[in-house]
């Protein structure tokens, strides 16, 4: 049984990258964290097309909203458009705290929409809570 | 109010008005032909009466004069020495050579003492005994000349006269008596001389009212006859024996002007009445024809004369006063343009035409003016216009770039923040053991500004969200505001034990959101600036008329005057942060709310007695100044 988790993150801002890596690296469960930086990659790596031809299908998407190009918005309505994607499910981790953002996200079929905690200490609280649920509570279609 | 009386008749239009006058001037003319006729009616009255007097006078005289001639021939007759002799041959010769010397005798003729008649010029039954006969016996007993009474003979229908002379034998007695008859014929020979106009009449009644002779009477029905006593001819009629002139109605039923006088008036004898008619309607004629010809003239001429008003009137008044009229009621209902013109002339119509045409101008170029300026007014107004929507176009965009903005400091900002945090946590957990007192120190100032700053950035974007995340106004009961806020401060408030004591709070117009942060901010600003003794925070209200005033009034630490507007100022702080936390954000929000709600907000305060914040917000119902859109 494979007791690693694959995460799929969705980051441009390499400060924040690391600080998911950090918190990540002394979470119980084992996590094999996949950094893309922007929209289109972060597609191309789920359909595995490219340079991502090899790549792993991740069990859960970390996906930011503010990305250059395509944003995270447009990614998760393309994910939710493909019924491979459709069952992944994809955490909106951003920033944002701003209603409308939260609201389209939801409209948009996304499994949750967390706001960036300040301190690491929160950060550690909230990720290792979605890492939690998501993998370890919530029945997920086989892939 | 009643009309006065003469509205009833006095014409309204000119048209009646004109008729009036030349009616009125007509009239002395009609007045002179009435009052001409009636002269001449007059005069034709007296005409006809000093006529008929003067034919009644001459009948008179010629009655007189017959009779006294017949008394010379009686007198004369009775000296003849065959009559007093009593020759029947030699009498009856003698008598018929008078009757052809004196035609006008009916009769001549001698009796003897007996009455016995022995010799006649007209032999008739009558004249055959004359003893029974009143003027015989008179002149048998001696009275000289006897004028007897008119009377009818038997059988005849000519009433006679006789007259009778006593002859005297020798010695001066009586032998016989001499007669002589006259009839009337001759009167009819002098009213037809007299030539008196048609229809005239005459009559002549003995003493006992007989009609002896009458003219016309064609059939011979009145003569003979005795007219009956009426109270127009008395019995005895004392009165109308004097010569006289009168008017009454005939018994042929004509009515004329009829004189009167008694035949043998010089003898003392007044043996008969004699009257002559003429009709009135013949004496009048020419009174009554002449009224009729005025009449006629001053008809066809009144005629003329209202033709020439009706004409005239209209074309030199009614007309052109049509016309102005005409003129005035287009003039009335706008049309400017409208002119009376064409009245031509110098008369008081032209006078008031051309005043019309030079008032109708004036209005015409009056209202062209106001035309223009109107023109130029809306033209301003399109230029304001356009330009307010260009000002509104350009505070729309500098609007969504506010709202652009508030999104960025909502994102944006806070990024680099929370990474500055982060990463100084990290830092000094990582290398707790590595850092001295300093650097962790310095570590703290750090995120302590960053956290500083973080809550500036939320501040700024709740300011900006009081127009950004504005919603429109609708009735909200400050009541449920201030229950709601009461709970949101409940912690606050059993912290330091604070008295708060409200009025009933009236509904108003608003946003309940921003009514429900403005209440809050203010209690909040009263529950954190307390002073020594426990707070006793005063909520009140009243009717600032079309408005609501409320206040807030704490017995805090109060602030001085001289900063009462200062600390309305977005980011201004009164205090050190240490003692009293908070960005000064606050109140700035409040004076936003307030003025987005039409109203105002001020202080007033005292240092250490505490502050009133005040501040107004329209009542229910009422439109707010503001230009708030969305509603």
């Amino acid at each position: 049984m494979n007791t690693a988790t694959d995460i799929l993150l969705v980051e441009d801002n390499p400060a924040d990258v690391r600080m998911v890596l950090e918190v990540l690296r002394s979470a119980p469960r084992v996590c094999r964290v996949q950094v893309v930086v922007d929209g289109s990659q972060a597609l191309a790596f789920l359909r595995r097309q490219g340079a991502y031809e090899h790549a792993t299908r991740p069990q859960l998407v970390l996906l930011d909203l503010n990305l250059p190009g395509l944003n995270g918005h447009e990614v998760l309505a393309e994910m939710k458009a493909e019924p491979h994607l459709a069952g992944i499910p994809v955490v909106i981790f951003s920033g944002s705290r701003d209603g409308q953002d939260i609201m389209k996200a939801y409209q948009l079929r996304a499994s949750c929409y967390v706001s960036k905690p300040d301190g690491v200490e929160a950060l550690r609280e909230t990720l290792q809570g979605i890492e939690g649920f998501w993998i370890g509570t919530a029945s997920l279609p086989l892939s | 109010m009643k009309a006065p009386f003469y509205r009833s008749f006095y014409p309204a239009s000119l048209r009646g008005r004109l008729f009036l006058l030349v009616f009125l001037a007509i009239l002395p003319a009609l007045v002179v032909v009435v009052y001409n006729a009636f002269e001449l009616r007059q005069t034709g009255i007296q005409m006809a009466k000093s006529e008929t007097l003067q034919l009644v006078r001459l009948a008179g005289a010629e009655h007189d004069r017959l009779i006294d001639n017949a008394r010379q021939l009686l007198l004369t007759l009775a000296q003849v020495r065959e009559v007093r002799a009593g020759d029947v041959q030699e009498c009856q010769a003698l008598l018929d050579e008078l009757l052809l010397a004196y035609p006008a005798y009916a009769n001549l003729g001698v009796a003897d003492i007996e009455g016995n008649v022995f010799a006649a010029v007209r032999p008739s039954e009558d004249f055959v005994n004359i003893a029974a006969e009143p003027y015989f016996k008179r002149a048998v007993e001696g009275d000289g000349f006897v004028l007897g009474d008119y009377v009818f003979p038997k059988g005849s229908d000519t009433a006679l006269l006789h007259l009778a002379y006593p002859v005297r034998g020798r010695g001066g007695r009586v032998v016989g008596v001499v007669v002589a008859a006259l009839d009337l014929a001759w009167i009819q020979v002098l009213y037809r001389e007299a030539k008196l106009p048609e229809g005239s009449s005459y009559t002549v009644l003995n003493r006992s009212r007989v009609t002896l002779t009458r003219f016309p009477d064609p059939n011979r029905e009145l003569t003979g006859q005795t007219l009956p006593a009426s109270p127009r001819t008395p019995h005895p009629p004392s009165y109308y024996l004097e010569e006289h002139a009168r008017e009454f109605t005939g018994r042929d039923g004509v009515r004329r002007f009829y004189g009167f006088t008694t035949l043998g008036k010089t003898m003392g004898d007044r043996s008969a009445l004699m009257t002559v008619g003429i009709p009135v309607e013949v004496a009048l004629a020419p009174s009554n024809r002449m009224l009729r010809r005025n009449l006629t003239f001053l008809a066809l001429a009144g005629l003329l004369a209202f033709l020439a008003a009706w004409l005239g009137g209209s074309a030199f008044i009614l007309h052109p006063v049509q016309r102005l009229l005409q003129a005035t009621r287009r003039l009335e209902s706008g049309d400017l343009t409208a002119r009376a013109g064409e009245v031509k002339g110098r008369g008081e119509i032209a006078h008031l035409a051309s005043a019309f045409d030079h008032m109708a101008a004036g209005l015409q170029n009056q209202f062209e003016e106001r035309v223009r300026a109107e023109e130029a007014l809306r033209e301003l107004n399109q230029e304001l216009e356009s330009r307010v929507e260009a000002r509104t176009h350009e505070l729309r965009r500098s609007n969504e770039a506010l709202e652009q903005f508030a999104y960025v400091a909502s994102h944006d900002l806070r990024e680099p923040l929370r990474m500055v945090t982060s990463y100084l946590e990290l830092l000094e957990k990582r290398y707790q053991e590595k850092l001295d007192q300093n650097a962790r120190e310095f570590i703290g100032y750090a995120v302590d500004g960053a956290q500083r700053m973080h809550r500036l950035i939320d501040d700024l974007l709740a300011f900006s969200r009081v127009q950004t995340k504005a919603r429109p106004f609708e009735p909200v009961a400050c009541d449920d505001i201030l229950r709601h806020v009461l709970e949101n401060l409940q912690v606050a408030i059993a912290e330091v034990q604070a008295v708060i004591d409200s009025d009933p709070l009236p509904t108003v117009q608003g946003d309940a959101t921003q009514l429900s942060q403005l209440f809050q901010n203010l209690l909040a600003n009263a529950l954190k600036f307390h002073g020594e003794e426990a707070p006793r925070i005063q909520v009140r209200v009243r009717r600032v008329w079309p408005d609501w005033e409320f206040s807030v009034a704490d017995n805090g630490i109060g602030l001085p005057m001289e900063h009462a507007q200062r600390i309305f100022v977005i980011f201004q702080r009164l205090h050190a942060r240490d003692r009293y936390p908070g960005t000064g954000i606050g109140l700035s929000i409040c004076q936003k709310i307030v003025e987005r709600h039409g109203g105002r907000i001020w202080v007033a305060s005292e240092v250490g007695k505490g502050s009133t914040f005040s501040f107004t917000l329209p009542a229910e119902g009422q439109a707010a100044a503001s230009g708030e859109a969305g509603r």
